[in-house]
Protein backbone atom coordinates (compact mmCIF):
# COMPACT_ATOMS: atom_id res chain seq x y z
CA UNK A 1 0.00 0.00 0.00
CA UNK A 2 2.73 2.22 0.51
CA UNK A 3 4.46 2.01 -2.61
CA UNK A 4 1.45 2.49 -4.38
CA UNK A 5 0.81 5.82 -2.10
CA UNK A 6 4.56 6.53 -3.18
CA UNK A 7 3.69 5.85 -6.77
CA UNK A 8 0.87 8.07 -6.62
CA UNK A 9 2.76 11.01 -5.23
CA UNK A 10 5.61 10.58 -7.88
CA UNK A 11 3.02 10.16 -11.43
CA UNK A 12 0.04 12.16 -10.36
CA UNK A 13 1.68 15.72 -10.70
CA UNK A 14 1.40 18.00 -13.79
CA UNK A 15 5.11 17.65 -14.28
CA UNK A 16 5.01 14.04 -14.09
CA UNK A 17 2.06 13.75 -16.61
CA UNK A 18 3.41 16.40 -18.97
CA UNK A 19 6.14 13.94 -20.00
CA UNK A 20 4.37 11.08 -19.71
CA UNK A 21 0.73 11.51 -21.18
CA UNK A 22 -0.17 7.75 -20.50
CA UNK A 23 -0.92 6.48 -17.00
CA UNK A 24 0.40 3.31 -16.09
CA UNK A 25 -0.01 0.97 -19.59
CA UNK A 26 -2.70 -1.71 -18.19
CA UNK A 27 -4.87 -1.30 -21.27
CA UNK A 28 -3.93 -1.69 -24.89
CA UNK A 29 -4.65 1.47 -25.67
CA UNK A 30 -2.32 3.01 -23.07
CA UNK A 31 0.41 0.02 -23.85
CA UNK A 32 0.18 1.51 -27.65
CA UNK A 33 1.09 4.81 -26.44
CA UNK A 34 3.99 4.08 -24.49
CA UNK A 35 5.61 3.59 -28.23
CA UNK A 36 3.93 5.71 -30.09
CA UNK A 37 4.40 8.45 -27.07
CA UNK A 38 7.94 7.84 -27.25
CA UNK A 39 10.68 9.01 -29.66
CA UNK A 40 13.05 6.51 -28.88
CA UNK A 41 10.61 3.56 -28.82
CA UNK A 42 8.35 4.65 -31.77
CA UNK A 43 10.72 3.08 -34.29
CA UNK A 44 9.26 0.19 -32.86
CA UNK A 45 6.03 -1.21 -33.95
CA UNK A 46 2.85 -1.36 -31.56
CA UNK A 47 2.36 -4.79 -32.09
CA UNK A 48 5.00 -7.31 -33.15
CA UNK A 49 4.19 -11.15 -34.01
CA UNK A 50 4.80 -13.66 -31.48
CA UNK A 51 7.74 -15.04 -33.69
CA UNK A 52 9.47 -11.43 -33.19
CA UNK A 53 10.09 -11.89 -29.40
CA UNK A 54 11.09 -16.11 -29.48
CA UNK A 55 14.36 -15.59 -27.85
CA UNK A 56 15.15 -18.85 -29.66
CA UNK A 57 15.03 -17.41 -33.53
CA UNK A 58 17.01 -13.86 -33.27
CA UNK A 59 19.11 -14.86 -29.87
CA UNK A 60 18.76 -11.60 -29.64
CA UNK A 61 22.11 -11.09 -31.39
CA UNK A 62 21.54 -7.86 -33.27
CA UNK A 63 20.03 -5.72 -30.67
CA UNK A 64 23.38 -7.38 -28.32
CA UNK A 65 25.31 -5.89 -31.18
CA UNK A 66 23.22 -2.59 -31.32
CA UNK A 67 23.88 -2.43 -27.36
CA UNK A 68 27.16 -2.74 -27.65
CA UNK A 69 27.63 0.28 -30.31
CA UNK A 70 25.73 2.29 -27.40
CA UNK A 71 28.04 1.19 -24.36
CA UNK A 72 31.01 2.18 -26.93
CA UNK A 73 29.70 5.43 -27.72
CA UNK A 74 29.41 6.51 -23.97
CA UNK A 75 32.56 5.42 -22.64
CA UNK A 76 34.07 6.63 -25.90
CA UNK A 77 33.60 10.01 -24.70
CA UNK A 78 34.19 9.45 -21.80
CA UNK A 79 37.99 8.25 -22.93
CA UNK A 80 37.88 11.61 -25.29
CA UNK A 81 38.12 13.73 -22.02
CA UNK A 82 41.30 12.63 -21.27
CA UNK A 83 42.89 11.23 -24.98
CA UNK A 84 45.03 13.56 -27.01
CA UNK A 85 45.85 12.49 -30.39
CA UNK A 86 49.16 13.89 -30.63
CA UNK A 87 52.60 10.73 -31.19
CA UNK A 88 54.15 12.91 -27.68
CA UNK A 89 50.95 12.12 -25.42
CA UNK A 90 48.71 9.46 -26.51
CA UNK A 91 50.41 6.92 -25.07
CA UNK A 92 51.17 8.77 -21.39
CA UNK A 93 47.64 9.45 -21.85
CA UNK A 94 46.35 6.02 -21.75
CA UNK A 95 49.04 5.13 -19.06
CA UNK A 96 46.95 7.92 -17.04
CA UNK A 97 43.93 6.61 -17.90
CA UNK A 98 44.99 3.17 -16.62
CA UNK A 99 46.99 4.82 -13.39
CA UNK A 100 45.96 8.68 -13.27
CA UNK A 101 42.43 8.61 -13.75
CA UNK A 102 39.31 7.47 -11.09
CA UNK A 103 37.72 4.54 -13.12
CA UNK A 104 39.47 5.78 -15.98
CA UNK A 105 40.86 1.45 -16.78
CA UNK A 106 37.10 0.30 -15.99
CA UNK A 107 35.82 2.85 -19.22
CA UNK A 108 39.23 1.99 -21.09
CA UNK A 109 38.59 -1.99 -20.42
CA UNK A 110 34.59 -1.54 -21.30
CA UNK A 111 35.54 0.00 -24.06
CA UNK A 112 38.02 -2.39 -25.63
CA UNK A 113 36.46 -5.49 -25.19
CA UNK A 114 32.88 -4.06 -25.83
CA UNK A 115 34.77 -3.33 -29.34
CA UNK A 116 36.16 -7.19 -29.75
CA UNK A 117 32.54 -8.21 -28.45
CA UNK A 118 30.65 -6.11 -31.22
CA UNK A 119 33.13 -7.67 -34.14
CA UNK A 120 31.78 -10.90 -32.92
CA UNK A 121 28.21 -10.29 -32.39
CA UNK A 122 28.11 -8.38 -35.34
CA UNK A 123 29.41 -11.81 -37.08
CA UNK A 124 27.22 -14.02 -35.00
CA UNK A 125 24.16 -12.02 -36.09
CA UNK A 126 24.99 -12.28 -39.74
CA UNK A 127 25.63 -15.92 -39.43
CA UNK A 128 22.18 -15.91 -37.81
CA UNK A 129 20.46 -14.51 -40.47
CA UNK A 130 21.39 -16.06 -42.97
CA UNK A 131 20.89 -19.38 -41.67
CA UNK A 132 17.26 -18.62 -40.78
CA UNK A 133 17.05 -17.35 -44.38
CA UNK A 134 16.56 -13.66 -43.29
CA UNK A 135 18.10 -12.13 -45.78
CA UNK A 136 15.56 -13.35 -48.71
CA UNK A 137 12.81 -10.92 -50.28
CA UNK A 138 12.26 -8.31 -49.22
CA UNK A 139 15.10 -7.88 -46.73
CA UNK A 140 17.76 -8.36 -49.56
CA UNK A 141 18.63 -4.34 -49.20
CA UNK A 142 19.04 -4.42 -45.44
CA UNK A 143 20.87 -7.91 -45.49
CA UNK A 144 23.58 -4.80 -47.96
CA UNK A 145 22.96 -2.50 -45.76
CA UNK A 146 24.05 -5.20 -42.80
CA UNK A 147 27.01 -6.01 -44.55
CA UNK A 148 28.48 -2.59 -44.90
CA UNK A 149 27.33 -2.21 -41.40
CA UNK A 150 29.98 -5.24 -40.32
CA UNK A 151 32.65 -3.59 -42.29
CA UNK A 152 31.99 -0.19 -40.92
CA UNK A 153 32.50 -2.28 -37.13
CA UNK A 154 35.83 -3.69 -38.68
CA UNK A 155 36.74 -0.22 -39.46
CA UNK A 156 35.58 1.54 -36.26
CA UNK A 157 37.72 -1.61 -34.88
CA UNK A 158 40.93 -1.17 -37.00
CA UNK A 159 41.16 2.77 -36.31
CA UNK A 160 40.57 2.86 -32.85
CA UNK A 161 43.19 0.19 -32.42
CA UNK A 162 45.89 2.86 -33.56
CA UNK A 163 44.98 5.26 -31.03
CA UNK A 164 46.93 3.93 -27.91
CA UNK A 165 50.47 4.50 -30.14
CA UNK A 166 51.80 1.63 -28.49
CA UNK A 167 53.52 -1.15 -30.27
CA UNK A 168 50.60 -3.10 -31.17
CA UNK A 169 48.87 -0.35 -32.73
CA UNK A 170 52.00 1.11 -34.39
CA UNK A 171 52.97 -2.26 -36.43
CA UNK A 172 49.18 -2.93 -37.02
CA UNK A 173 48.77 0.65 -38.67
CA UNK A 174 52.24 0.10 -40.57
CA UNK A 175 50.94 -3.16 -42.21
CA UNK A 176 47.66 -2.09 -42.81
CA UNK A 177 49.08 1.15 -44.63
CA UNK A 178 51.63 -1.02 -46.78
CA UNK A 179 49.11 -3.25 -47.49
CA UNK A 180 46.34 -0.01 -48.55
CA UNK A 181 49.06 0.50 -51.09
CA UNK A 182 48.83 -2.61 -52.53
CA UNK A 183 46.03 -1.89 -54.86
CA UNK A 184 46.68 -1.75 -58.35
CA UNK A 185 48.06 -0.11 -60.13
CA UNK A 186 50.27 0.45 -57.66
CA UNK A 187 52.30 3.09 -58.62
CA UNK A 188 48.43 5.56 -58.83
CA UNK A 189 46.04 4.23 -56.61
CA UNK A 190 48.25 2.65 -54.32
CA UNK A 191 50.68 4.93 -53.70
CA UNK A 192 47.73 7.67 -52.97
CA UNK A 193 45.37 5.74 -51.26
CA UNK A 194 48.35 4.93 -48.70
CA UNK A 195 48.79 8.54 -49.01
CA UNK A 196 45.58 9.74 -47.81
CA UNK A 197 45.26 7.29 -45.00
CA UNK A 198 48.62 8.10 -44.00
CA UNK A 199 48.29 11.87 -44.80
CA UNK A 200 52.05 11.44 -45.71
CA UNK A 201 54.19 8.80 -46.37
CA UNK A 202 55.24 7.47 -42.57
CA UNK A 203 53.00 5.93 -39.90
CA UNK A 204 53.32 9.64 -37.60
CA UNK A 205 51.47 12.25 -36.35
CA UNK A 206 49.27 12.86 -39.66
CA UNK A 207 48.24 9.21 -39.48
CA UNK A 208 47.33 9.58 -35.84
CA UNK A 209 45.13 12.55 -36.30
CA UNK A 210 43.52 10.92 -39.45
CA UNK A 211 42.85 7.41 -37.68
CA UNK A 212 41.22 9.80 -34.67
CA UNK A 213 38.76 11.79 -36.90
CA UNK A 214 37.67 8.97 -38.76
CA UNK A 215 37.03 7.16 -34.96
CA UNK A 216 35.34 9.97 -33.43
CA UNK A 217 33.47 11.75 -35.80
CA UNK A 218 33.25 10.12 -39.42
CA UNK A 219 32.57 6.09 -38.84
CA UNK A 220 30.42 6.48 -35.78
CA UNK A 221 27.87 9.00 -37.44
CA UNK A 222 27.82 6.93 -40.37
CA UNK A 223 27.19 3.79 -38.88
CA UNK A 224 24.53 5.39 -36.89
CA UNK A 225 22.50 6.90 -39.63
CA UNK A 226 23.00 2.80 -41.02
CA UNK A 227 21.96 1.42 -38.13
CA UNK A 228 18.80 3.99 -38.16
CA UNK A 229 18.78 2.84 -41.41
CA UNK A 230 18.85 -0.82 -41.11
CA UNK A 231 16.34 -0.79 -37.97
CA UNK A 232 13.61 1.62 -40.68
CA UNK A 233 13.96 -1.21 -42.87
CA UNK A 234 13.26 -4.03 -40.20
CA UNK A 235 9.76 -2.48 -39.71
CA UNK A 236 9.07 -1.19 -43.56
CA UNK A 237 9.91 -4.92 -44.58
CA UNK A 238 7.54 -6.36 -42.34
CA UNK A 239 9.13 -7.31 -39.47
CA UNK A 240 11.67 -9.91 -38.17
CA UNK A 241 11.72 -12.92 -40.81
CA UNK A 242 9.08 -15.66 -39.86
CA UNK A 243 8.01 -18.92 -41.26
CA UNK A 244 5.33 -18.51 -44.11
CA UNK A 245 1.57 -19.26 -41.90
CA UNK A 246 -0.96 -21.04 -43.17
CA UNK B 1 -2.76 19.20 -85.53
CA UNK B 2 -0.65 17.14 -88.48
CA UNK B 3 2.13 14.34 -87.25
CA UNK B 4 5.20 16.70 -87.57
CA UNK B 5 3.64 19.26 -84.98
CA UNK B 6 2.75 16.31 -82.42
CA UNK B 7 6.90 15.74 -83.16
CA UNK B 8 7.71 19.31 -83.11
CA UNK B 9 6.22 20.17 -79.63
CA UNK B 10 7.68 16.93 -77.79
CA UNK B 11 11.01 17.68 -78.69
CA UNK B 12 10.63 21.26 -77.98
CA UNK B 13 12.65 22.94 -75.16
CA UNK B 14 10.27 24.80 -73.18
CA UNK B 15 11.16 27.83 -70.99
CA UNK B 16 10.41 25.51 -67.95
CA UNK B 17 12.51 22.38 -69.28
CA UNK B 18 15.85 24.71 -69.85
CA UNK B 19 15.78 26.06 -66.44
CA UNK B 20 14.83 22.37 -64.70
CA UNK B 21 17.88 21.22 -66.70
CA UNK B 22 20.11 24.28 -65.76
CA UNK B 23 18.74 24.03 -61.93
CA UNK B 24 19.75 20.20 -61.87
CA UNK B 25 22.92 20.89 -63.57
CA UNK B 26 24.06 23.75 -61.03
CA UNK B 27 23.27 21.91 -58.27
CA UNK B 28 25.31 18.59 -59.30
CA UNK B 29 28.01 20.14 -60.57
CA UNK B 30 28.48 22.17 -57.53
CA UNK B 31 28.14 18.97 -55.43
CA UNK B 32 30.64 17.16 -57.71
CA UNK B 33 32.99 20.25 -57.45
CA UNK B 34 33.31 20.05 -53.73
CA UNK B 35 33.36 16.72 -53.49
CA UNK B 36 36.34 16.89 -55.69
CA UNK B 37 37.64 20.15 -53.28
CA UNK B 38 37.63 17.65 -50.46
CA UNK B 39 39.25 14.79 -51.94
CA UNK B 40 42.12 17.16 -52.67
CA UNK B 41 41.63 18.46 -49.48
CA UNK B 42 43.19 15.37 -47.64
CA UNK B 43 46.37 15.34 -49.88
CA UNK B 44 48.53 17.34 -47.84
CA UNK B 45 51.36 19.77 -49.66
CA UNK B 46 53.82 20.30 -47.18
CA UNK B 47 54.90 17.15 -45.19
CA UNK B 48 56.83 17.50 -41.69
CA UNK B 49 59.03 14.26 -41.67
CA UNK B 50 62.52 13.48 -41.57
CA UNK B 51 64.48 14.46 -44.12
CA UNK B 52 65.26 11.47 -47.31
CA UNK B 53 68.79 12.43 -47.01
CA UNK B 54 71.05 12.56 -43.91
CA UNK B 55 74.31 11.38 -41.82
CA UNK B 56 74.88 8.43 -39.94
CA UNK B 57 78.52 8.96 -38.21
CA UNK B 58 81.82 8.10 -39.61
CA UNK B 59 82.75 5.15 -41.31
CA UNK B 60 85.39 4.40 -38.08
CA UNK B 61 82.37 4.02 -36.35
CA UNK B 62 81.35 0.82 -37.81
CA UNK B 63 83.58 -2.08 -37.46
CA UNK B 64 85.33 -4.66 -40.18
CA UNK B 65 82.89 -7.91 -41.00
CA UNK B 66 79.65 -6.00 -39.79
CA UNK B 67 75.84 -4.99 -40.01
CA UNK B 68 74.82 -2.48 -37.76
CA UNK B 69 71.46 -1.44 -36.98
CA UNK B 70 70.85 2.06 -37.56
CA UNK B 71 67.58 2.64 -35.49
CA UNK B 72 66.62 5.93 -36.42
CA UNK B 73 67.28 6.31 -40.01
CA UNK B 74 65.56 2.64 -40.59
CA UNK B 75 68.91 1.19 -42.32
CA UNK B 76 71.13 -1.32 -41.90
CA UNK B 77 75.55 -0.66 -42.48
CA UNK B 78 76.98 -3.13 -43.77
CA UNK B 79 81.01 -3.21 -44.03
CA UNK B 80 83.18 -6.07 -45.27
CA UNK B 81 80.72 -9.02 -46.14
CA UNK B 82 79.38 -10.69 -49.15
CA UNK B 83 83.62 -10.23 -50.77
CA UNK B 84 82.74 -6.64 -50.56
CA UNK B 85 85.18 -5.02 -48.33
CA UNK B 86 84.07 -1.49 -48.27
CA UNK B 87 80.77 0.32 -46.60
CA UNK B 88 77.53 -0.25 -48.25
CA UNK B 89 74.10 0.83 -47.11
CA UNK B 90 70.92 -1.62 -46.77
CA UNK B 91 67.09 -0.68 -46.48
CA UNK B 92 65.57 -1.84 -42.73
CA UNK B 93 62.10 -1.63 -44.11
CA UNK B 94 60.86 -4.96 -45.02
CA UNK B 95 59.33 -4.64 -48.97
CA UNK B 96 56.34 -6.73 -48.46
CA UNK B 97 54.28 -4.78 -45.01
CA UNK B 98 57.27 -2.21 -43.61
CA UNK B 99 57.95 -4.50 -40.62
CA UNK B 100 62.06 -4.55 -39.62
CA UNK B 101 63.76 -7.63 -40.48
CA UNK B 102 66.18 -9.05 -37.96
CA UNK B 103 69.88 -9.55 -38.89
CA UNK B 104 70.88 -12.98 -38.08
CA UNK B 105 74.77 -13.44 -37.84
CA UNK B 106 74.94 -17.07 -37.88
CA UNK B 107 72.92 -17.61 -41.04
CA UNK B 108 73.95 -14.44 -42.49
CA UNK B 109 70.71 -13.37 -43.61
CA UNK B 110 67.60 -11.06 -42.91
CA UNK B 111 64.88 -12.41 -41.23
CA UNK B 112 61.34 -10.57 -41.19
CA UNK B 113 59.19 -11.18 -38.03
CA UNK B 114 55.53 -10.08 -39.72
CA UNK B 115 55.15 -13.06 -42.36
CA UNK B 116 58.55 -14.51 -42.32
CA UNK B 117 60.24 -13.29 -45.43
CA UNK B 118 64.20 -13.86 -45.48
CA UNK B 119 66.51 -11.71 -47.45
CA UNK B 120 69.74 -13.12 -48.05
CA UNK B 121 73.62 -11.13 -48.45
CA UNK B 122 72.55 -9.37 -51.36
CA UNK B 123 69.21 -8.40 -50.26
CA UNK B 124 67.40 -10.61 -52.68
CA UNK B 125 64.03 -12.58 -51.39
CA UNK B 126 65.12 -16.01 -50.51
CA UNK B 127 61.90 -17.41 -48.81
CA UNK B 128 58.43 -15.54 -47.51
CA UNK B 129 56.16 -13.44 -49.64
CA UNK B 130 57.94 -10.64 -49.52
CA UNK B 131 57.73 -9.19 -53.20
CA UNK B 132 61.03 -7.07 -53.85
CA UNK B 133 64.59 -7.36 -52.61
CA UNK B 134 65.51 -4.67 -50.35
CA UNK B 135 66.87 -1.89 -51.71
CA UNK B 136 70.69 -0.45 -51.63
CA UNK B 137 70.65 3.53 -50.56
CA UNK B 138 73.71 5.59 -52.60
CA UNK B 139 76.20 7.01 -49.95
CA UNK B 140 79.09 9.18 -49.89
CA UNK B 141 82.08 10.46 -47.50
CA UNK B 142 81.06 14.33 -46.93
CA UNK B 143 83.77 16.79 -46.45
CA UNK B 144 83.83 16.78 -42.38
CA UNK B 145 84.13 12.37 -42.98
CA UNK B 146 80.41 11.36 -42.42
CA UNK B 147 78.61 8.95 -44.39
CA UNK B 148 75.58 11.01 -45.89
CA UNK B 149 73.25 8.87 -46.85
CA UNK B 150 70.16 9.28 -50.02
CA UNK B 151 67.31 7.01 -49.17
CA UNK B 152 65.60 8.20 -52.49
CA UNK B 153 68.34 6.81 -54.80
CA UNK B 154 68.53 3.04 -55.39
CA UNK B 155 71.74 1.67 -56.45
CA UNK B 156 73.33 -2.10 -56.52
CA UNK B 157 73.99 -4.48 -53.98
CA UNK B 158 77.78 -4.01 -55.03
CA UNK B 159 78.02 -0.25 -54.62
CA UNK B 160 80.31 0.46 -51.71
CA UNK B 161 82.43 3.53 -50.00
CA UNK B 162 86.21 2.48 -50.44
CA UNK B 163 87.56 2.52 -46.90
CA UNK C 1 -26.46 13.90 -37.18
CA UNK C 2 -26.71 16.95 -34.42
CA UNK C 3 -23.70 17.69 -32.88
CA UNK C 4 -25.89 16.15 -29.25
CA UNK C 5 -26.84 12.67 -30.67
CA UNK C 6 -23.13 12.84 -32.05
CA UNK C 7 -21.97 12.68 -28.23
CA UNK C 8 -24.13 10.00 -26.71
CA UNK C 9 -23.17 7.67 -29.49
CA UNK C 10 -19.32 8.38 -29.29
CA UNK C 11 -18.68 9.89 -26.03
CA UNK C 12 -15.60 11.81 -26.09
CA UNK C 13 -12.56 10.95 -25.39
CA UNK C 14 -10.74 13.50 -22.94
CA UNK C 15 -7.40 12.07 -23.87
CA UNK C 16 -7.46 12.38 -27.97
CA UNK C 17 -8.20 15.65 -29.97
CA UNK C 18 -9.73 14.43 -32.68
CA UNK C 19 -13.86 14.43 -33.42
CA UNK C 20 -15.76 12.74 -35.61
CA UNK C 21 -15.48 13.55 -39.35
CA UNK C 22 -17.91 10.76 -40.83
CA UNK C 23 -19.91 7.82 -41.27
CA UNK C 24 -19.34 5.11 -43.64
CA UNK C 25 -20.97 1.48 -43.65
CA UNK C 26 -18.09 -0.41 -44.90
CA UNK C 27 -16.21 -3.81 -42.45
CA UNK C 28 -14.03 -2.95 -39.79
CA UNK C 29 -10.69 -4.27 -40.51
CA UNK C 30 -10.89 -6.85 -38.11
CA UNK C 31 -14.02 -8.62 -39.13
CA UNK C 32 -13.33 -12.16 -40.68
CA UNK C 33 -9.85 -12.30 -39.57
CA UNK C 34 -8.59 -14.82 -37.25
CA UNK C 35 -6.38 -14.06 -34.14
CA UNK C 36 -3.41 -12.02 -35.40
CA UNK C 37 -0.85 -14.01 -33.65
CA UNK C 38 0.43 -10.65 -32.31
CA UNK C 39 1.20 -9.03 -28.97
CA UNK C 40 1.61 -5.54 -27.88
CA UNK C 41 5.75 -4.20 -28.21
CA UNK C 42 4.99 -3.12 -24.17
CA UNK C 43 5.49 -4.96 -22.09
CA UNK C 44 6.14 -8.15 -24.23
CA UNK C 45 9.03 -6.82 -26.39
CA UNK C 46 9.72 -3.98 -24.74
CA UNK C 47 10.91 -5.83 -21.31
CA UNK C 48 13.01 -8.80 -23.09
CA UNK C 49 14.70 -5.84 -24.18
CA UNK C 50 15.91 -4.45 -21.03
CA UNK C 51 16.77 -7.02 -19.62
CA UNK C 52 18.95 -8.10 -22.61
CA UNK C 53 20.44 -4.64 -22.15
CA UNK C 54 21.11 -5.57 -18.20
CA UNK C 55 22.64 -8.57 -18.85
CA UNK C 56 24.95 -7.30 -22.22
CA UNK C 57 25.83 -4.38 -19.18
CA UNK C 58 26.43 -6.90 -16.76
CA UNK C 59 28.73 -9.00 -18.39
CA UNK C 60 30.89 -6.61 -20.29
CA UNK C 61 31.73 -4.83 -16.29
CA UNK C 62 32.66 -8.30 -15.20
CA UNK C 63 34.99 -9.01 -17.72
CA UNK C 64 36.15 -5.32 -17.52
CA UNK C 65 37.02 -5.34 -13.93
CA UNK C 66 38.54 -8.87 -14.41
CA UNK C 67 40.74 -8.25 -17.47
CA UNK C 68 42.77 -5.34 -18.38
CA UNK C 69 42.77 -4.44 -21.79
CA UNK C 70 46.60 -4.61 -23.21
CA UNK C 71 48.70 -1.94 -23.29
CA UNK C 72 52.25 -2.83 -24.86
CA UNK C 73 55.36 -0.53 -24.66
CA UNK C 74 55.12 2.24 -26.31
CA UNK C 75 55.65 3.04 -30.43
CA UNK C 76 58.89 1.89 -31.53
CA UNK C 77 59.35 2.55 -35.16
CA UNK C 78 62.35 0.55 -35.36
CA UNK C 79 61.99 -2.48 -33.32
CA UNK C 80 59.17 -4.67 -34.82
CA UNK C 81 57.78 -7.14 -32.31
CA UNK C 82 57.76 -10.65 -33.27
CA UNK C 83 55.52 -12.13 -34.05
CA UNK C 84 53.82 -8.81 -34.82
CA UNK C 85 50.41 -9.92 -34.78
CA UNK C 86 47.28 -8.18 -36.16
CA UNK C 87 43.93 -7.88 -33.75
CA UNK C 88 42.59 -11.49 -33.83
CA UNK C 89 39.40 -10.27 -36.37
CA UNK C 90 42.06 -9.54 -39.15
CA UNK C 91 44.23 -12.18 -38.53
CA UNK C 92 42.51 -14.22 -41.08
CA UNK C 93 43.66 -11.50 -43.75
CA UNK C 94 47.35 -11.92 -42.20
CA UNK C 95 47.44 -15.17 -42.82
CA UNK C 96 46.47 -14.87 -46.24
CA UNK C 97 49.28 -11.87 -46.43
CA UNK C 98 51.63 -14.26 -45.91
CA UNK C 99 51.09 -16.68 -48.84
CA UNK C 100 51.27 -14.58 -51.97
CA UNK C 101 51.55 -10.81 -53.25
CA UNK C 102 50.12 -8.97 -50.68
CA UNK C 103 46.94 -7.77 -52.97
CA UNK C 104 45.09 -10.99 -53.34
CA UNK C 105 45.05 -11.66 -49.89
CA UNK C 106 44.49 -8.47 -48.51
CA UNK C 107 42.47 -6.25 -51.19
CA UNK C 108 41.08 -8.82 -53.55
CA UNK C 109 39.53 -11.99 -51.66
CA UNK C 110 38.09 -9.20 -48.68
CA UNK C 111 36.72 -7.19 -51.81
CA UNK C 112 35.47 -10.52 -53.90
CA UNK C 113 33.87 -11.55 -50.56
CA UNK C 114 32.22 -7.82 -49.77
CA UNK C 115 30.15 -8.13 -52.83
CA UNK C 116 29.17 -11.89 -53.05
CA UNK C 117 27.92 -11.45 -49.94
CA UNK C 118 25.88 -8.16 -50.87
CA UNK C 119 24.53 -9.99 -53.89
CA UNK C 120 23.58 -13.18 -52.38
CA UNK C 121 20.26 -12.46 -51.89
CA UNK C 122 19.46 -11.33 -55.25
CA UNK C 123 21.00 -14.83 -57.00
CA UNK C 124 19.10 -16.71 -53.62
CA UNK C 125 15.62 -16.00 -54.65
CA UNK C 126 13.64 -18.94 -53.22
CA UNK C 127 11.21 -18.17 -50.22
CA UNK C 128 11.16 -21.87 -49.03
CA UNK C 129 12.78 -22.47 -45.38
CA UNK C 130 12.28 -18.69 -44.55
CA UNK C 131 12.23 -17.82 -40.83
CA UNK C 132 13.81 -21.47 -39.82
CA UNK C 133 16.89 -21.83 -38.31
CA UNK C 134 18.75 -24.79 -41.07
CA UNK C 135 15.79 -25.20 -42.78
CA UNK C 136 16.41 -28.40 -45.01
CA UNK C 137 15.05 -26.49 -48.16
CA UNK C 138 18.17 -24.54 -47.88
CA UNK C 139 20.74 -27.12 -47.53
CA UNK C 140 22.64 -26.15 -50.22
CA UNK C 141 23.41 -22.09 -49.09
CA UNK C 142 23.82 -23.24 -45.60
CA UNK C 143 25.98 -25.37 -46.81
CA UNK C 144 28.08 -23.22 -48.59
CA UNK C 145 27.98 -20.34 -45.89
CA UNK C 146 28.82 -22.64 -43.25
CA UNK C 147 32.15 -23.67 -45.96
CA UNK C 148 32.61 -19.46 -45.41
CA UNK C 149 32.70 -19.16 -41.50
CA UNK C 150 34.71 -22.33 -41.61
CA UNK C 151 37.63 -20.86 -43.86
CA UNK C 152 36.83 -17.07 -41.96
CA UNK C 153 37.20 -18.84 -38.10
CA UNK C 154 40.08 -20.77 -39.27
CA UNK C 155 42.65 -18.50 -40.92
CA UNK C 156 42.15 -16.70 -37.62
CA UNK C 157 42.33 -19.69 -35.41
CA UNK C 158 45.64 -20.50 -37.53
CA UNK C 159 46.66 -17.03 -37.23
CA UNK C 160 46.30 -16.48 -33.49
CA UNK C 161 47.35 -19.98 -31.93
CA UNK C 162 49.46 -21.64 -34.68
CA UNK C 163 51.94 -18.86 -35.53
CA UNK C 164 54.95 -17.86 -33.97
CA UNK C 165 57.97 -15.70 -34.51
CA UNK C 166 59.01 -15.20 -37.96
CA UNK C 167 55.61 -16.27 -38.53
CA UNK C 168 56.36 -19.65 -38.57
CA UNK C 169 54.24 -22.48 -37.63
CA UNK C 170 54.35 -24.37 -34.13
CA UNK C 171 51.72 -25.72 -31.96
CA UNK C 172 50.07 -23.92 -29.07
CA UNK C 173 51.95 -25.94 -26.43
CA UNK C 174 55.39 -24.97 -28.15
CA UNK C 175 54.89 -21.91 -29.07
CA UNK C 176 58.10 -19.91 -27.98
CA UNK C 177 57.44 -16.83 -25.46
CA UNK C 178 57.65 -13.73 -27.30
CA UNK C 179 61.35 -11.80 -27.32
C1 LIG D 1 26.21 -2.58 -36.40
C2 LIG D 1 25.78 -3.74 -36.73
C3 LIG D 1 24.35 -4.25 -36.69
C4 LIG D 1 23.33 -3.95 -35.83
C5 LIG D 1 23.37 -2.99 -34.63
C6 LIG D 1 22.18 -4.72 -36.26
C7 LIG D 1 20.95 -4.72 -35.60
C8 LIG D 1 19.88 -5.52 -35.97
C9 LIG D 1 18.73 -5.78 -35.15
C10 LIG D 1 18.49 -5.23 -33.74
C11 LIG D 1 17.90 -6.60 -35.85
C12 LIG D 1 16.60 -7.18 -35.35
C13 LIG D 1 16.68 -8.69 -35.24
C14 LIG D 1 17.78 -9.23 -34.38
O1 LIG D 1 18.01 -8.70 -33.28
O2 LIG D 1 18.42 -10.20 -34.85
C15 LIG D 1 18.51 -6.82 -37.15
C16 LIG D 1 17.96 -7.56 -38.19
C17 LIG D 1 18.57 -7.80 -39.41
N1 LIG D 1 19.91 -7.61 -39.68
FE1 LIG D 1 21.17 -6.52 -38.54
N2 LIG D 1 22.50 -5.44 -37.38
C18 LIG D 1 23.81 -5.20 -37.67
C19 LIG D 1 24.55 -5.77 -38.69
C20 LIG D 1 24.02 -6.62 -39.65
C21 LIG D 1 24.79 -7.41 -40.58
C22 LIG D 1 26.31 -7.48 -40.61
C23 LIG D 1 23.89 -8.06 -41.39
C24 LIG D 1 24.15 -9.00 -42.55
C25 LIG D 1 25.13 -8.98 -43.33
C26 LIG D 1 22.56 -7.68 -40.97
C27 LIG D 1 21.39 -8.07 -41.58
C28 LIG D 1 20.15 -8.03 -40.97
C29 LIG D 1 18.92 -8.48 -41.58
C30 LIG D 1 18.75 -9.00 -43.03
C31 LIG D 1 17.92 -8.33 -40.60
C32 LIG D 1 16.47 -8.75 -40.72
C33 LIG D 1 16.46 -10.17 -40.27
C34 LIG D 1 15.14 -10.82 -40.26
O3 LIG D 1 14.16 -10.18 -40.58
O4 LIG D 1 15.15 -12.03 -39.90
N3 LIG D 1 22.67 -6.82 -39.90
N4 LIG D 1 19.72 -6.16 -37.19
S1 LIG E 1 56.42 -7.31 -43.55
FE1 LIG E 1 58.18 -8.50 -43.75
S2 LIG E 1 57.33 -10.36 -44.36
FE2 LIG E 1 55.57 -9.14 -44.23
Amino acid sequence: MKMNRLWELLTNNRFYKSIFRHGYPDDEIKRSEVVTGNLFLHIQPVKVHKNTIRTGYTLGLGLISFYLFIILTVTGVLLMFYYIPSIERAYNDMKDLEFAVSFGIIFRNLHRWGAHGMVAFVFLHMCRVFFTGGYKSPREFNWGIGVILLILTLFLSLTGYLLPWDQLAFWAITIVANLIGTTPPEKIMGASLRQVVLGGTIVGQNALIRFYVMHVVVLPLVAAALIGVHFWRIRKDGGISRPAEE
Amino acid sequence: MSEKDVKETKSEITRRKFFLFFGWFGILSSLAGSALGSVRFMFPNVLYEPPTTFKIGKPADYPPNSVTFVQDQKLFVVRGKDGIEGIRIISSVCTHMGCTPKWVEAKNQWECPCHGSVFNLKGEVTAGPAPKPLPWYKAVIASDGKIIVNSKDYVKSDYQIKV
Amino acid sequence: MDKKEETVIFPKNPNKTYGLMELTKTKSFQIEKGPDNTVTSWPHLLFRELILFMGVFIALMIISMVFNAPLEEQANPSNTPNPAKAPWYFLGLQEMLAWAHPFWGGIFVPTVVTIILILTPYFDTSQKGVGVWFAPERRIANLLFTIFIVLAVGLIVVGEFFRGPNWQIFWPWNMPSPH
